[in-house]
């Protein structure tokens, strides 16, 4: 009896394991903002300017996570302005439903700025962390998104970058060259200065690099953007078109479209630029590559049955999957959460941003009636979507959530702004 | 006498000659391989656009394109035909095509389409018997429209294959 009953443990095993490995997919871990939001409150102690600018700069930082509600407490309602939580500060902060208070002060001595922070639980009344922060004086902006990171990671263990950047195009100047604003469209920057024309700004996934195709040498070359040293030098300057299309996640691979070999197609790159494979061979245009988050495998668009689709191909060239059938579908992003991926699709003399689920192939419809909407890209931990749309007339760059929802101008310029993408 | 040894002799030389080199295994003599000549494509190789500058050629006229398509139509065939006839008399003329795109679709597949319409005009021009070596390509894709408006009339316009020229300096 006792054998029996192991014999059928064992069976049992197997066949769960089987299930198991049959069932074998990549599991993404998600960032959800569900359930409800915690309620923070934020003091500074001193009345100075920096420390209101930086009380901004850090509200809309846990307002954009979602993870927050900012709670303001009224005039008469203020707390004591020193480094403790009195009896005083929790009757008022537990009467307003607070959950969460940081007192913080900051200095402003010989260029260089100091804060000062501590966090308290309200209902226990203990202290959750306290730290410390220096920077030079121009870097306000820098400080309050590692304070807000600090935030969201003592009190959600989740890590969000404020620090990313999103890079497009622009006529501003004149020329259209590459520029670039932090994550929530402030802090405008010029990033070129080609006097040509410059298109198609992509990342390296540091964030360190910005490629983008100029005809800064008369053809449409491939140049990369250093941040550090602030220069940009050609990268790939084959004849015909150089367009880039991804970096990988794991910083390994990137993949190009070049029609040197004729029709435009898509090429695998080293990181540092070397040719390793040509991944397409398809009468008609190949590009438009963006990288799955395990940098294995990629979505591009293929007119090669006639108007462009979404297809996904692994990174040594096989594997081809179609993803849509119907329509004109173009500008694919993979969500770095990995099931999902943006694109648009044309609607009559219009486009419209589209989002599909990688398993099901189901589509839905993010943007309606408002203009064409254009080069949907994701934001680093994957829960907005960034795109250039000419709603109100000119194209500006906006961010909206995944269900659609919350559609709203970040960028605005007296020219268009196009091409947007987001910084890992 | 004189004349029997002189021809035993004979006999002798060839048979000893005739040992001599049948005994060693004939030698085939390879020669080394010689590099060969490369083949030399270069009359029908596209050029490099690099460094170049082309001017308008009022001679030479502009063809147009459907929407996202990148082939010729009667008309344009035409026109092209008309093209190659003045470039083979004038032979001292390089040129280039600048494939261009209207302004629907996104800047990425339009820089591809304004290629594949390049191509697909020089292509023709080569088929015509233009040599390869006199026709650059590039693909401007939608930055450089000549109507800026937002309508089908405009889109028209811009969706085009011009041909710009240039006269190599002598060598």
């Amino acid at each position: 009896m006792k054998k029996k009953t192991s014999i059928i443990i064992v069976l049992f095993v197997l066949i769960l394991s089987t299930i198991h490995n049959l069932l074998a997919i990549d599991i993404y871990l998600e960032l959800k903002s569900s359930g409800r939001r915690i309620n923070i409150s934020l003091t500074p102690i001193d009345d100075s300017k920096l420390s209101a600018d930086i009380l901004k700069i850090v509200s809309a930082d846990l307002d954009y996570s979602r993870i927050f509600n900012i709670i303001s407490l009224l005039k008469e309602q203020q707390l004591k302005k020193e480094f403790n939580f009195t009896k005083y500060d929790r009757d008022i902060t537990v009467r307003n439903g607070v959950d969460t208070l940081i007192k913080f002060t900051t200095k402003l001595k010989a260029n260089k700025i100091t804060l000062n922070s501590y966090c308290w639980d309200t209902s226990s009344a203990k202290k959750i962390f306290d730290k410390d922060y220096s920077a030079r004086s121009d870097e306000v902006r820098e400080i309050s998104h590692a304070f807000s990171e600090d935030i969201i990671k003592f009190l959600t263990g989740q890590q969000m970058k404020f620090s990313s950047k999103i890079a497009f195009a622009s006529k501003l100047s004149g020329n259209k060259e590459i520029w670039c604003t932090d994550y929530d469209g402030k802090n405008l920057t010029k990033i070129t200065n080609h006097k040509s024309i410059c298109v198609m700004p992509k990342f390296s996934n540091d964030g360190k690099y910005i490629f983008y195709t100029t005809y800064r040498n008369g053809n449409p070359d491939i140049f990369k953007y250093d941040f550090i040293k602030d220069k940009s030098a050609p990268f790939l300057s084959y004849q015909g078109i150089n367009l880039i299309g991804s970096v990988s996640n794991d910083g390994k691979h990137i993949i190009a479209t070049l029609s040197k070999d004729g029709d435009p197609e898509l090429y695998l790159f080293s990181i540092t630029g070397n040719l390793l494979k040509r991944l397409t061979y398809s009468k008609g245009v190949d590009t438009a590559a963006s990288f799955s988050p395990n940098a294995k495998e990629f979505v591009f668009i293929s007119d090669r049955d006639g108007n462009p689709q979404l297809f996904i191909m692994d990174i040594d060239g096989t594997n081809l999957k179609k993803m849509t059938y119907k329509g004109y579908n173009d500008s694919p992003s993979w969500s770095p959460i990995g099931d999902k991926i943006v694109f648009t699709k044309r609607n009559g003399t219009a486009f419209d941003i589209y989002i599909i689920d990688v398993v099901t192939k189901n589509e839905v419809q993010l943007t309606k009636n408002s203009g064409s909407n254009e080069n949907p890209s994701f934001s680093p931990e994957g829960g907005y979507i960034l795109f250039s749309s000419n709603r109100n007339g000119k194209y500006e760059l906006f961010t909206m959530l995944l269900n659609g929802s919350n559609q709203n101008v970040i960028v605005s310029l007296n020219k268009d702004s196009t091409n947007p993408t987001w910084s890992p | 006498m004189v004349k029997k040894v002189f021809i035993t002799a004979i006999i002798v030389f060839f048979v000893v000659v005739n040992l001599m080199f049948t005994g060693c295994a004939k030698k085939q003599v390879i020669k080394p391989l010689q590099p060969m000549a490369p083949v030399t494509e270069t009359e029908m190789e596209e050029p490099s656009l690099r460094g170049k500058d082309y001017i308008t050629v009022p001679q030479l006229e502009t063809v147009y394109f459907e929407y996202d398509d990148a082939t010729l139509k009667t008309e344009a065939r035409d026109i092209l035909a008309k093209n190659a006839k003045w470039l083979k008399e004038n032979t001292e003329v390089e040129i280039i095509v600048e494939g261009h795109c209207d302004e629907r679709g996104t800047t990425d597949y339009n820089l591809a389409l304004g290629d594949r319409r390049a191509k697909s005009i020089r292509n023709y021009l080569i088929r015509l018997g233009i040599k390869g070596n006199r026709i650059a390509t590039i693909s401007y894709g939608e930055e450089k429209p000549v109507d800026l408006r937002n309508n089908e009339a405009a889109w028209a316009k811009n969706r085009r294959g011009e041909l710009l020229g240039r006269i190599p300096p002598k060598k």
